[in-house]
C-alpha cells in the first residue's frame, strides 16, 4: 500500500459537490442579487430604507454574507482533501482512486477560491453605489 | 532558425501598438472628429481618464506576456543527444523556473486580482463622480428618436425642433431620451458615453459642454436602413447667447415678409408638406415629419446628412429618395417658380 | 538548432496498438461500423467520424461565404461616402456576415470536431446516440441552407446578428426576411443543442476504462463545459425566437412597448443566450490550444488543473455576464455593477489559461510547425481581445465604446484571433488523422502569416477609429473627420485575410491530391484518437485502450495492459458482439465499466425527421400552417420509425453469457445508464426553458403598473386548482406503479400508470376548458400573450408526459417490463415527475401570483 493516510477516501459525490459548490452558489447568488437589483428598483417595492440603509442595499449585502460563507465553507472542505492528497507525492504512482481525489480536492479549492473573491467583489459595489 | 518571425512579430507589434497610442493622441488635436479621447465635458474626461489608466495597464500586461512568450520560443534549450523524448518530457517537467504554481498563480491569479481590483475601485469612483451631477432644473430637454431623425423639447420653453440641441456652456443639462419607433441610441463622444432611447421608457442622461462649440452626436443603436445618417449637432454656447435663441426659437414663424416668400407659404400649405410637418403660426401641424419653424436656423437638414443651403435644401425637396433613400419623405414635384418661391419662405423661417 | 527543427517523432516510441490486434476481428467490425454504400446509404450514415466531418466541411463552407461578405463590406467602407453596395445591401450583409459566422460557422464547426475527434480521443467506438447526430448534422444542413436561400426571395435578414426589436418586429420589419433569420436559425439552434446532449453524455459515461476525470484531455474537459453551457445558452435564444416569431405572424404581444411587452426583454433573452456564445466558440478553442500546443512544445501540459477549472469557472461567470451589452440601457446601477465585476473576473480563469500555456512553451522544446504557429498567434491575438474585453467591463468606459468600432475591434480579436486562429491549428493538426495526408508547411506558413498580418491591420485601426467616435453597423461615413485611413488599413487587412483563406484552400486542395503521406502519428501526441490505424477504421478501436495516465501514447508503453478484469473485458469487447455495435459505458467520475450497451445502426428516420422539421419551419416562414403541420407529423412518424425495435442477431443466451464472464451488465436494446442520462438533460432543457419564460412573464409584469392590466379580471383559479389537484393525483399513481414494477408486479405497475393516465389527462382536459373560457385575447395585451404562452408551454409539456406514458403502458401491457429491465418506464415516470413540477410552477404564476403581487 502506498497509501500515505488511512483516512479512507472521500466518496465521488462529496468530491463533486465540493467541486460545484463555489460556482452553483455563486451562479445562484449572482442572480438572486440582481433580481433584487433590478426587480427591486424597477418596481419600486424596494425602494425604502431600513435604518436609513437602502433596502436593496441591506438585502444584497446579506445575500452576500451568506453566499460567502457558504462557499468559504465548501473552500475549506476542499483544503482539507486537498492537505489529505498532498501528502502523496506522486498520486498517480499511489493509485487511480488518489489520484482523481487529489485532483478533484484541489479543484474544488480553486473553484471555491476564485468563486468566493467574486462574489466579494459583487458585494462591494452594493456598499458603494446608490441602488436605485 | 524557424522562430525568429515570431519574435520580429511580436518587436512589430509592439511598436504599432506604441505608434497606434501615439496616433489616438494626436487625434485630440483634430477639430472634427467627435473624439471619445478629446474630451469636452467632465463626464468624457472621467471615462477618457479611465482610458489612459487602462491603456496604460494594458500595453504592461502585453508587454510582459508578449516578452515571456517570445522568450520562451525563442531561448536555446538543446535537447541532449542521447536522451529519448520521455526523458526529455520528464526533464522539461524541472525546468521551468519557480515551478508551475509560480508562473499560474502570479500570472493568473494574483496580477489579475491586483489589476482588477484597482480597476473596480477605479470604475465605481468614475460612476460616483459621474452620478454626483444635479442638473440644471431650468433647461430639460426631451430628445425624442425617430427613424431616421431626432426630435428635440424644450418643455420648459414650450417648442420643438430636430436634430440640434443647443446647451449652455459649462451647465449639466438632463435629457430625457425616449423613441417613437425603434431602439436609438445617443452619443456625444466628446460630452459623455451613449444612452440608449427606448420605446416606451424615458431613460435620463446628463451632458455637460465645457467649452463653446459644436459637438457631434451620432445615433449608435443600429435603426434601420438609414441608422448611418442620423446625426445631430449639440451646441454649446454662452447662457446669454443662448436664451437670446431660446426667446427666437419660443416665438411662432416670422410671417412672410415678401412675395416670394408669401406665395411660398401658400406652396408650402398647399402641398403635401403641411401633411407632415409643423410650422407654428399657420395651420401646417404635421406630427411625422420635423418641426420647421424655425428651419433657417438649424445647421443642417436631414439629421445631417447636408449642409442647410439653399441648394441642398432644394435637392432635399424635389428627391428626398436620391440623397437619403429610405426615409420618409416623399418626392415632391414643383414648378421651377414654386420652388423658388417655397426655397425662399423656408430660408426666412429664422 | 538542427535538433530544434527536427521533426518531432524522433526518438520516440509511440505505443504500438495494432500488433496486438487480430487483423479477422478487425475486419469482421469494420464491416459492422461501416457507413452503408450508394447513393440512399449516404443518407443513412450515422458514424461519427463521417457525420463529424460533414458538420465540419459544411460549416467552413459557410466560414468562406461568411466571410466573402465581410470583404464586400470593408470594400463599401473603404472610401467615405461609397456607393458601392448601398444601406440597404449593406444591413444585409453585416447581417449575414455575423449571423452566419455566429450559428452555422463557429458553433456547428467546434461540435462537428467534437463528434469527429471525442470517440477517438476518449477511446471509445462511437457517440451515445448515433441517430441524434445524424439529426443534427440534416438540420444544421437543411437550417443553413434555408438561411441562405434568403437571398432568392430576396428577403435577405438585415437586422443585425441580435435582431433587436421593436426594428425585427412586425411593424417595422414586415416582409419575410427577419422570419428566415429566425426560423432557418430555429432549426440550427434545434441542432446545436441535440450536439449538446449528445457530446455531455460521451464525455461523461463513454470514456475508455480509466480514463477517470483527472486524466480526460482538455478538449474533453472543454467540450463538457461548452455542451453544458449549450444547454443553458441555446434555450433562452430558442425561447425568445419563439416570442419574437409569435409578434410577427400570430399578433402577440411580448415585445410590443404599446401594448405592455417589453422591447428589453428581448435583449435579456437574447444576451443571456449571446455573451455564453462567444464562450461557447472559445472553450473549445482553448481545448484545443491545450491539446496541440504541449505536442508541440514536446511536454506535458503545465497546470492541468488550473486549465480544467479555469474552463469551469468561465463557462459559469460567462453566463453572468449578459448585461454587459446592455449598461447603455439604464439599468439600475447596482444591478449593472454585478456584470461588470462577472465581466473583470473573467480575466482571471483567462489568465491562468494564458500562463499555463506559456509556461508550457517556456519549458519545452518548440517545434515550429504550421499548427504551433497558429497557437502562437492565437495567444498573440487573444491576449489583446483579452484586454480590451476587460476594458469594456468598465461601465463607464463602455457607455463610450458600446456599439462603437472599438467593440468591432474587441471582439474581431477574440474571436479571430480566439476561435478562428486555434480552428486552424486544429485543422493542421487533426487532418491527418483522417486524410492520411499532411497538409503542406510551406503554404501554411504563407496562410499563417497572411492571417496573422491581415487581422492585425484590419482589427487594430478599428479600435482607434472607435474612440474617434465612428458607431458600428454604419453604410457609409461622412468624408474629412478623420475616419478614413482606419477604414482603409481594415479594408487592406480584410483583403489580406482573404487572400490567406485562398491560400489555404488551395493548400487543401493540392494536399488532397498530392501531399505528403502522413504516419501513424506524425506529430508524436499524446492522446489516445492517434492510436488507432491511419486512417481509422470506422469504428475507431477494435480493442479498447486501457488509460492510466492523461497523457497515454507519451506514458504507456502497452495500451492494453491494466486490472485484469478490464483486460479480459476489452479482449473480449473484440470477439463479441459481431452483429450489434457495441459501447463500453463507464463511471462517471473514475471510467470503470459498468455496462456494454448498444448504439443504433444506420438508419433513414433521422434524415427523414431533419426534412420534416425543415419543412415545418420552412412552410411557417410563409404562414403555410397545413404545410407545416404535415411537418409535424412526418417528424413524429419518423420518431417512431427511429426508436422502432430493432431486433438483435444475438441471443439472449450469448449476453448472459458474456455478463456471467465479465461481470458487466449488456443491454442490447441500447443503453440503460445513457437513456436515463439523457433524459435529465432534457429535463434540464425543459426547466431552463420553463425559467425563461417565468422570467418574461414577471418582466413583463414589471413593464406595466397594474397586473392584470385595465380590464382584465384577476384570474379565477378554482378550476386550474382542481386540474393541479388531479396531476398531484397522477404523479402519486405514478409512484405507486413504480413501486409495484420494482418489487416484480406488473400489475400495479399497469393499474398505476393507467390511474396516473386518466387523472394526468382528466387534469389537461380540465385546464384546457378553463383557458376556453377566460375570455381575453393573445394579441391585445402583453399580459394574455404571456398568459397563452406559459399556460400553452405547460401543457404541452404535460400531453408529452402523456404521449411518452401511452406507449410505455402499450409495452407494459404487452409485458415488456420486469422488476431487473424497466428503464422506459422508470424515465416515463421521471419525465411525467418533471412535467407535473412544470405545471405546478405555470399554475402557481398565471393564477396565484397575480393576487399577491
Amino acid at each position: 500500500m502506498t497509501h500515505a493516510s488511512s483516512t479512507p477516501l472521500p466518496r465521488n459525490r462529496w468530491l463533486l459537490i465540493g467541486l460545484l459548490t463555489g460556482p452553483v452558489v455563486w451562479a445562484v447568488y449572482f442572480l438572486v442579487a440582481y433580481l433584487v437589483g433590478e426587480f427591486g428598483c424597477l418596481s419600486g417595492a424596494l425602494q425604502f430604507a431600513v435604518l436609513g440603509v437602502p433596502a436593496v442595499t441591506a438585502i444584497v449585502t446579506l445575500l452576500t454574507a451568506i453566499a460567502l460563507i457558504a462557499v468559504l465553507i465548501a473552500g475549506w472542505k476542499t483544503f482539507e482533501v486537498w492537505q489529505q492528497m498532498k501528502a502523496l507525492d506522486d498520486t498517480e504512482a499511489a493509485g487511480r482512486e488518489q489520484a482523481r481525489t487529489r485532483f478533484l480536492g484541489f479543484g474544488g479549492l480553486l473553484l471555491s477560491g476564485l468563486f468566493a473573491y467574486a462574489i466579494l467583489l459583487n458585494g462591494v459595489p452594493a456598499l458603494v453605489l446608490r441602488p436605485c | 532558425m524557424r522562430h525568429i518571425p515570431i519574435v520580429w512579430n511580436v518587436c512589430l507589434r509592439v511598436v504599432g501598438a506604441a505608434s497606434a497610442t501615439l496616433m489616438a493622441g494626436c487625434a485630440q488635436t483634430s477639430e472634427t472628429a467627435p473624439s471619445a479621447l478629446a474630451p469636452q465635458g467632465p463626464a468624457a474626461a472621467q471615462i477618457a481618464g479611465l482610458w489612459w489608466i487602462m491603456l496604460g495597464l494594458s500595453t504592461i500586461i502585453f508587454l510582459l506576456v508578449m516578452g515571456l512568450l517570445a522568450w520562451g520560443l525563442w531561448r536555446k534549450r538543446p535537447i541532449p543527444a542521447n536522451g529519448s523524448m520521455r526523458a526529455l518530457r520528464d526533464e522539461s517537467e524541472s525546468a521551468l523556473p519557480g515551478g508551475a504554481n509560480t508562473w499560474i498563480m502570479g500570472g493568473g491569479v494574483i496580477l489579475p486580482v491586483i489589476v482588477l481590483t484597482g480597476l473596480l475601485v477605479l470604475t465605481l469612483g468614475a460612476m460616483r463622480a459621474i452620478a454626483r451631477v444635479s442638473p440644471s432644473q431650468e433647461i430639460v430637454i426631451e430628445v425624442i428618436g425617430h427613424q431616421w431623425w431626432w426630435e428635440i423639447r424644450y418643455p420648459n420653453h414650450g417648442f420643438t425642433t430636430a436634430n440640434e440641441i443647443r446647451i449652455p456652456v459649462g451647465q449639466p443639462i438632463e435629457l430625457q431620451l425616449t423613441s417613437n419607433d425603434v431602439i436609438h441610441s445617443f452619443w456625444a463622444p466628446e460630452l459623455h458615453g451613449k444612452m440608449d432611447l427606448v420605446p416606451g421608457r424615458t431613460t435620463t442622461w446628463v451632458v455637460q459642454a465645457d467649452q463653446v462649440g459644436d459637438y457631434r452626436a451620432e445615433c449608435a443603436e443600429f435603426c434601420g436602413l438609414q441608422h448611418a445618417k442620423m446625426h445631430l449637432i449639440v451646441v454649446a454656447e454662452p447662457p446669454d447667447k443662448l436664451a437670446e435663441w431660446l426667446a427666437n426659437e419660443q416665438q411662432e414663424a416670422v410671417k412672410p415678409a415678401s412675395d416670394a416668400e408669401r406665395s411660398g407659404q401658400q406652396v408650402f400649405l398647399g402641398s403635401a408638406c403641411a401633411n407632415c410637418h409643423a410650422i407654428r403660426g399657420t395651420n401646417a401641424s404635421g406630427v411625422v415629419g420635423p418641426d420647421l419653424t424655425h428651419l433657417a436656423s438649424r445647421r443642417t437638414l436631414a439629421a445631417g446628412a447636408l449642409p442647410n443651403t439653399r441648394g441642398h435644401l432644394a435637392g432635399w425637396i424635389i428627391d428626398p429618395q436620391n440623397l437619403k433613400p429610405g426615409n420618409l419623405m416623399p418626392p415632391t414635384q414643383l414648378s421651377g417658380e414654386e420652388l423658388n418661391a417655397l426655397l425662399a419662405y423656408l430660408e426666412s423661417l429664422k | 538548432m538542427a535538433a530544434t527543427t527536427s521533426t518531432v517523432a524522433d526518438g520516440a516510441a509511440p505505443a504500438q496498438t495494432q500488433a496486438v490486434q487480430p487483423q479477422p476481428m478487425t475486419d469482421k467490425l469494420s464491416e459492422l461500423w461501416a457507413d452503408p454504400k450508394g447513393w440512399i446509404g449516404q443518407l443513412r450514415v450515422v458514424q461519427n467520424d463521417t457525420l463529424g466531418a460533414r458538420i465540419a466541411v459544411v460549416a467552413f463552407f459557410f466560414f468562406v461565404w461568411s466571410g466573402i461578405d465581410s470583404l464586400f463590406i470593408r470594400a463599401q467602407l473603404v472610401v467615405p461616402e461609397n456607393t458601392l453596395v448601398g444601406p440597404a445591401r449593406f444591413n444585409e450583409l453585416f447581417t449575414m456576415h455575423g449571423s452566419a459566422m455566429m450559428y452555422l460557422f463557429a458553433v456547428p464547426i467546434l461540435e462537428g470536431f467534437a463528434i469527429l475527434l471525442l470517440p477517438f480521443m476518449l477511446g471509445n467506438r462511437d457517440m451515445p446516440f448515433p441517430r441524434l447526430g445524424a439529426y443534427t448534422f440534416w438540420t444544421f444542413l437543411f437550417g443553413g441552407l434555408l438561411f441562405y436561400s434568403s437571398t432568392l426571395f430576396r428577403a435577405v435578414p438585415n437586422a443585425g446578428w441580435f435582431a433587436y426589436v421593436p426594428l425585427s418586429g412586425p411593424v417595422y420589419s414586415p416582409g419575410l426576411a427577419l422570419d428566415f433569420w429566425l426560423l432557418a436559425l430555429g432549426v440550427a439552434e434545434v441542432a446545436a443543442i441535440a450536439a449538446g446532449i449528445e457530446i455531455i453524455i460521451a464525455i461523461l459515461r463513454m470514456r475508455a476504462p480509466g480514463m477517470t476525470l483527472s486524466r480526460m484531455p482538455l478538449f474533453a474537459w472543454a467540450m463538457l463545459v461548452t455542451a453544458f453551457s449549450i444547454l443553458f445558452a441555446f434555450t433562452p435564444l430558442i425561447v425568445g425566437s419563439l416570442l419574437l416569431e409569435l409578434d410577427r405572424k400570430v399578433g402577440t404581444k411580448f415585445f410590443d412597448p404599446t401594448a405592455g411587452g417589453s422591447p428589453i426583454l428581448w435583449q435579456h433573452l437574447f444576451w443571456i443566450f449571446g455573451h455564453p456564445e462567444v464562450y461557447i466558440q472559445f472553450l473549445p478553442a482553448a481545448g484545443m490550444v491545450s491539446m496541440i500546443l504541449p505536442v508541440f512544445a514536446r511536454r506535458r501540459i503545465v497546470g492541468y488543473p488550473f486549465l480544467a477549472m479555469a474552463l469551469i469557472a468561465i463557462a459559469f461567470l460567462s453566463f453572468g455576464l449578459w448585461v454587459h451589452h446592455m449598461f447603455t440601457t439604464d439599468l439600475p446601477p447596482v444591478a449593472t455593477t454585478f456584470f461588470a465585476v462577472a465581466s473583470m473576473m473573467i480575466a482571471i480563469p483567462g489568465g491562468v489559461q494564458v500562463f499555463a500555456w506559456l509556461a508550457t512553451l517556456w519549458s519545452g522544446r518548440p517545434v515550429f510547425k504550421t499548427p504551433l504557429l497558429f497557437v502562437v498567434g492565437f495567444l498573440v491575438l487573444f491576449v489583446i481581445g483579452g484586454l480590451t474585453g476587460v476594458m469594456v467591463a468598465v461601465i463607464p468606459f463602455d457607455w463610450q465604446v458600446h456599439d462603437s468600432y472599438f467593440i468591432v475591434a474587441h471582439f474581431h480579436y477574440v474571436l479571430l484571433g480566439g476561435v478562428v486562429f486555434p480552428i486552424f491549428a486544429a485543422l493542421y493538426y487533426w487532418m491527418p488523422r483522417f486524410t492520411d495526408r499532411l497538409l503542406d508547411e510551406g503554404l501554411g506558413r504563407w496562410h499563417f502569416w497572411l492571417m496573422f498580418i491581415g487581422a492585425n491591420v484590419a482589427f487594430f485601426p478599428m479600435h482607434i477609429v472607435g474612440l474617434l467616435g465612428m458607431p458600428r453597423r454604419v453604410y457609409t461615413y461622412p468624408a474629412g473627420i478623420g475616419w478614413d485611413i482606419y477604414n482603409q488599413l481594415a479594408t487592406l487587412g480584410a483583403f489580406m485575410m482573404g487572400v490567406g483563406m485562398l491560400v489555404f484552400v488551395i493548400n487543401v486542395i493540392w494536399t488532397l491530391r498530392a501531399g505528403a503521406p502522413a504516419r501513424a502519428n506524425p506529430w508524436d501526441a499524446d492522446s489516445l484518437e492517434w492510436a488507432t490505424d491511419t486512417p481509422p477504421p470506422p469504428h475507431g478501436f477494435t480493442l479498447l485502450p486501457i488509460v492510466h495516465s492523461r497523457h497515454p501514447l507519451w506514458d504507456q508503453t502497452d495500451l492494453h495492459q491494466g486490472e485484469s478484469r478490464v483486460e479480459a473485458l476489452v479482449r473480449g469487447l473484440a470477439r463479441w458482439p459481431q452483429s450489434w455495435r457495441a459501447v463500453l459505458v463507464t463511471s462517471l467520475v473514475d471510467a470503470q465499466p459498468q455496462e456494454v450497451a448498444r448504439v443504433s445502426g444506420p438508419s433513414i428516420w433521422p434524415f427523414v425527421a431533419a426534412v420534416g422539421t425543415i419543412l415545418m419551419f420552412a412552410a411557417e416562414i410563409w404562414s403555410l400552417r397545413f404545410v407545416s403541420l404535415t411537418g409535424v407529423l412526418i417528424v413524429i412518424g419518423a420518431l417512431i420509425g427511429w426508436h422502432w425495435p430493432d431486433p438483435v442477431k444475438t441471443s439472449e443466451q450469448e449476453a448472459v453469457d458474456f455478463e456471467r464472464e465479465h461481470a458487466i451488465e449488456v443491454n442490447p436494446h441500447g443503453s440503460v445508464i445513457v437513456s436515463r442520462g439523457a433524459l435529465w438533460l432534457v429535463l434540464l432543457v425543459i426547466g431552463v426553458a420553463l425559467a425563461c419564460f417565468l422570467f418574461s412573464y414577471f418582466y413583463i409584469r414589471l413593464e406595466n403598473t397594474s397586473w392584470p392590466p385595465a380590464g382584465y379580471p384577476l384570474p379565477d383559479w378554482t378550476l386550474a386548482a382542481i386540474g393541479a389537484g388531479l396531476l398531484l393525483l397522477s404523479a402519486g399513481a405514478t409512484v405507486w406503479a413504480m413501486r409495484g414494477i420494482r418489487a416484480d408486479k406488473a400489475g400495479q405497475l399497469r393499474a398505476g400508470l393507467a390511474a396516473a393516465f386518466v387523472l394526468g389527462a382528466a387534469a389537461v382536459g380540465v385546464q384546457g376548458f378553463d383557458l376556453a373560457r377566460v375570455g381575453f385575447g393573445h394579441d391585445t395585451h402583453a399580459y394574455g400573450s404571456i398568459f397563452y404562452m406559459l399556460a400553452g408551454f405547460g401543457l404541452i409539456v404535460l400531453l408529452g408526459g402523456l404521449l411518452m406514458s401511452a406507449f410505455i403502458q402499450l409495452w407494459a401491457w404487452k409485458g415488456h417490463y420486469s422488476a431487473r429491465r424497466h428503464t422506459a418506464a422508470a424515465n416515463g415516470a421521471l419525465f411525467w415527475y418533471g412535467a407535473v413540477i412544470v405545471w405546478l410552477l405555470t399554475f402557481g404564476t398565471l393564477y396565484l401570483a397575480p393576487h399577491v403581487i
